[in-house]
């Protein structure tokens, strides 16, 4: 009885009845075309409900990145369209650091396309020379990966954090400061030494812990 | 390519704040406008940015990986000799930590014992950590949905956090889902729960829940909802509830569904057993103005017609 009970979807629809088993046709099942682009100019409702963050975001990707191609409006698009996808299967605590990221990863990528391009056409030599420029990029990119987890495993506990609230939950340097009793100056100036051991350790293949202030690494 | 710039350099450090304050900071046009500024004056200034900026995408894939090669928590005294060390030494400690969060898979729940005797149940995809202070009795939702039987300590109230959501007991039955937009779900089944989200505070009673998002907390009676952390049970319920967030449940039970902007808002009342989602998905088009479509990658899209 309870179960009947539930079984039933009160919704704008008057004569609601029992769905369960009802399966659609594959007639009534239009297939969708998705061709990249064609998606996500179907969301016009993002930047009214991210008006700031659209803002933001635009912004920004113009003062990085120039006008373009590739339009800044146009990227700045794709990111919240990923964010609408990722938000159906997974939980986000900041949506603005969110879309930021993968922003400036499609801006990379398309300007990345756009060089290979244009080096095809200028001269076909430098293709060849460079088979396959994307698994060689991939490779390098695993091995810094590989040091950085490195890096990461050996800095201190505050340090880590603070770099992770940042990073992967996309907090702010003043929420983390918030959710940790501490200054917003403590955490910028932390995740600012973490950021630096993990830049040399890039550039200079070699981990070097230098600059991370003791005292500030202290459990309290 | 630009030359590389010495990251420890007066320029390197520059860069490297700027490239974390895109996402540490407030960023309003008026410091985008600051930032060209800056990148313009000096072609260092630019390489040295795409230096700091390729660090941190590298970063962001290195935080990313498996909980299970997070690093061991050393004191600081230790990582110092540490550094000094072998890195093999750092892997070797690295090894013998165990993982910091109790996960669950898609469709599968998971009893776990914690620390203090409580105990929880971990929903469908969903992730539960120790606070970073790594008290006991300090916990993080970072997805999902969890119910808690909470071992009484007056001494040391368990708290569980999720997103902007404190929630505060001593001792208690509940269950805190946490839902799109940051939103909170506590449902109360015994004791009582204090909620609060910034300055918002609500006591919760057994038979009682709390919403708390943006605007702050609620409460309501759990009556024609179904009773506190009934999923448990293999049953689902929702009152007026948004489709998307009805989806983004039915998500974490392993289907592959989107709901499109102009559908997620759409109100649903329904119960149903996690096993008939893939009909519920189906048959939604009879009841919403909504089409189902299914899409190359073999997920589905809900829209409204």
């Amino acid at each position: 009885m309870i179960d009947e009970a539930f079984a039933r979807i009160v919704a704008p629809n008057k004569d609601a009845e029992s769905i369960w088993g009802v399966a659609v046709s594959k007639a009534e099942r239009p297939k969708l075309r998705i061709v990249g682009e064609e998606v996500w100019r179907d969301h016009p409702a993002y930047p009214a409900v991210y008006a700031k963050e659209w803002r933001d975001l635009c912004a920004f990707l113009r003062a990085r990145f120039g006008p373009g191609p590739p339009d800044c409006e146009d990227v700045a698009q794709q990111a919240f369209f990923k964010l609408g996808e990722q938000t159906a299967d997974r939980q986000l605590e900041s949506p603005r650091a969110f879309v930021f990221r993968i922003a400036i990863n499609l801006m990379h990528d398309a300007r990345r396309q756009m060089r290979r391009a244009s080096a095809a056409l200028d001269d076909t030599t430098t293709l060849a020379a460079d088979e396959d420029p994307d698994l060689e990029r991939a490779l390098i990119a695993k091995q810094q990966v590989r040091l950085l987890q490195e890096v990461l495993a050996g800095l201190p506990e505050r340090h880590r954090s603070y770099l992770t609230a940042n990073r992967m939950d996309g907090l702010s340097f003043a929420e983390i400061a918030r959710r940790h009793g501490v200054s917003e100056a403590l955490v910028r100036k932390t995740v600012e030494e973490a950021a630096a051991v993990c830049q040399r350790a890039i550039a200079r293949g070699a981990i070097d812990y230098r600059g991370l202030s003791r005292e500030r690494t202290r459990r309290s | 390519m630009n030359a590389p710039v010495d990251p420890d350099s007066a320029i390197g450090a520059r860069a490297r704040a700027w490239a974390l304050a895109v996402i540490g900071e407030d960023f309003p046009p008026a410091r985008s406008a600051e930032l060209e500024t800056w990148l313009k004056a000096d072609p260092r200034h630019v390489s040295a940015y795409e230096q700091a900026e390729s660090t941190l995408l590298l970063l962001d894939e290195a935080l990313a990986a498996p909980i299970a090669a997070r690093p061991a928590r050393l004191s600081p005294r230790w990582v110092w000799p540490a550094a000094a060390m072998a890195a093999s030494l750092v892997a070797a400690a690295v090894l013998a930590t165990p993982p910091a969060a109790i996960m669950s898979a898609p469709g599968q729940t998971r009893e776990v014992a914690l620390a203090d005797g409580s105990h929880v149940t971990l929903g469908p995809a969903s992730s539960l950590r120790p606070s970073w202070r790594l008290a006991r009795r300090t916990y993080v939702l970072g997805s999902g949905q969890a119910f808690f039987a909470v071992v009484r300590d007056e001494a040391h109230p368990f708290t569980v956090t999720a997103g902007e959501t404190k929630v505060r007991v001593l001792g208690t039955r509940f269950d805190v889902h946490k839902g799109l937009d940051n939103r909170v779900r506590v449902e109360v089944e015994q004791g009582l729960v204090e909620v609060s989200r910034g300055p918002s505070v609500a006591k919760v009673p057994a038979g009682r829940g709390a919403l708390a998002d943006a605007s702050g907390v609620r409460t309501a009676a759990l009556d024609g909802v179904g009773d506190a952390g009934a999923w448990r049970r293999g049953r689902l319920a929702y009152a007026a509830a948004p489709l998307a967030d009805v989806i983004a449940d039915l998500n974490r039970y392993g289907l592959h569904v989107r709901v499109a902007a102009n559908a997620a808002d759409l109100k649903v009342t329904t119960g149903l057993r996690p096993d008939q989602a893939g009909a519920f998905v189906a048959g939604l088009p009879r009841v919403l103005p909504v089409t189902v479509a299914q899409e190359p990658d073999g997920g589905l899209l809900i829209r409204a017609r």
